[in-house]
């Protein structure tokens, strides 16, 4: 039983990307085509970008663990941030559709190399738009969106504790200017 | 039995001897599987072709056999709907104008930034950590000591929609049932779990 068709072909696609098993469906690209995904988030799903996880207790990691309750999906999006506030490495696991595996691991994409200004102000429709999501799928960049402002909100409220002074800059982003409303 | 003219809106309606009470507050959470599927099965057997070629004019109340078959299926969705707990949560809510599926934000919100929904940290933090650990697992061993753990959890929340549902809370009804809907995927995903395959959750 173990030995069908399907899912020798998904143990040769985990051979060859190991460390993406965890969010890599066994279906066939076809069977997958006719869930009627976009070739876009075809090639996040088959190749995820920067699938994993960091210590959530560095100081320099900022995480976003957000679920959609519509779905049940969930998403974790960490950032790692240098002293000028430039994110450096990004990570992401998420357990849910394609949809929701594209827009995570193309926010993953999105931001590195960005600062934390910049990365707090992507919004949902930059995400549905590059991967044609339709509109029952738009709860999933709005997810990604949602994770990479708490990612950028966790690491600021870090850096907030252990210098207060950086409160100023870290209001800057709209997640905290939330916070303190 | 009488063949139902229309459609209704709430699927309790069309199960008055199993559910007299109908839906909660009035009526329980809880209901009786067996009594609900005798029920369901002979109203059922009226939609049978064969049964429902022999109906008279007055018997049909003048409905095609077009709309009688869509009675059919409003039967069987309604029967779907209330064996299962959660889609039977979000059924009551829906009725009474809470739509759990909904996950937007307004525009206000939006431009406010931070996530929205489920705040509960706790046990998104738990959510996560046991879709790793079955991404982790090597033997069936492993999933069966998780399918028990997360058994646990649905009847927990199962039983924390009764209680919430039988003071008419709505809101702990529907963090209750955003819950349950999360572990539910959990325990789908440890069903189609295989030793060297991968569990992804698909919907």
């Amino acid at each position: 039983m173990m030995f069908n068709r399907i899912t020798r072909s998904a143990g040769l696609l985990a051979r060859a990307r190991p460390t993406t098993t965890a969010v890599m469906s066994p279906m066939t690209p076809l069977a997958i085509s006719r869930r009627g995904y976009h070739e876009k988030v075809l090639d996040h799903y088959n190749n995820p970008r920067n699938v994993g996880s960091m210590n959530k207790n560095d100081e320099d990691v900022g995480t976003g663990l957000v679920g959609a309750p519509a779905c049940g999906d969930v998403m974790k999006l960490q950032i790692r941030v240098d002293d000028n506030g430039v994110i450096q490495d990004v990570k992401f696991k998420t357990f849910g559709c394609g949809s929701a595996i594209a827009s995570s691991s193309y926010v993953t994409e999105l931001v590195r190399g960005k600062s934390l200004a910049e990365a707090g102000k992507i919004k949902n429709t930059v995400i549905a738009k590059e991967l044609s999501l339709p509109p029952v799928k738009l709860h999933c960049s709005m997810l990604a969106e949602d994770a990479i402002k708490s990612a950028i909100s966790d690491y600021n409220s870090k850096r907030k504790t252990k210098n207060p002074t950086l409160g100023a800059e870290a209001a800057e982003t709209p997640a905290a200017a939330t916070a303190t409303a | 039995m009488r063949i139902q003219r229309r459609s209704m809106t709430s699927f309790y309606s069309y199960f008055p001897k199993t559910l007299p009470d109908g839906a909660p507050p009035k009526g329980k959470f809880e209901l009786d599987p067996r009594a609900l599927r005798n029920e369901f099965l002979r109203l059922q057997s009226q939609y049978h072709p064969d049964k429902l070629r022999q109906l008279t004019e007055e018997q049909r109340q003048g409905m095609s056999m077009e709309e009688l078959e869509q009675r059919s299926a409003d039967l069987n969705k309604a029967y779907k709907a209330l064996c299962d707990p959660l889609q039977r949560a979000i059924h009551i809510l829906q009725n009474r104008g809470i739509d759990v599926d909904e996950d937007k934000k307004d525009e206000e919100d939006i431009s406010s930034g931070p996530p929205k929904g489920v705040e509960d940290m706790e046990a998104l933090m738990e959510i996560m950590e046991v879709h790793e650990a079955i991404e982790e697992a090597t033997e069936q061993s492993q999933i069966e000591s998780l399918k028990e753990e997360n058994a646990k959890r649905i009847e927990a929340s199962i039983k924390e929609l009764t209680s919430a549902f039988a003071s008419d809370d709505l809101d702990k009804a529907k963090a209750a049932t955003i819950l349950l809907r999360y572990w539910t995927n959990i325990h789908s995903a440890l069903d189609q779990w295989e030793a060297g395959k991968f569990n992804p959750v698909n919907h």
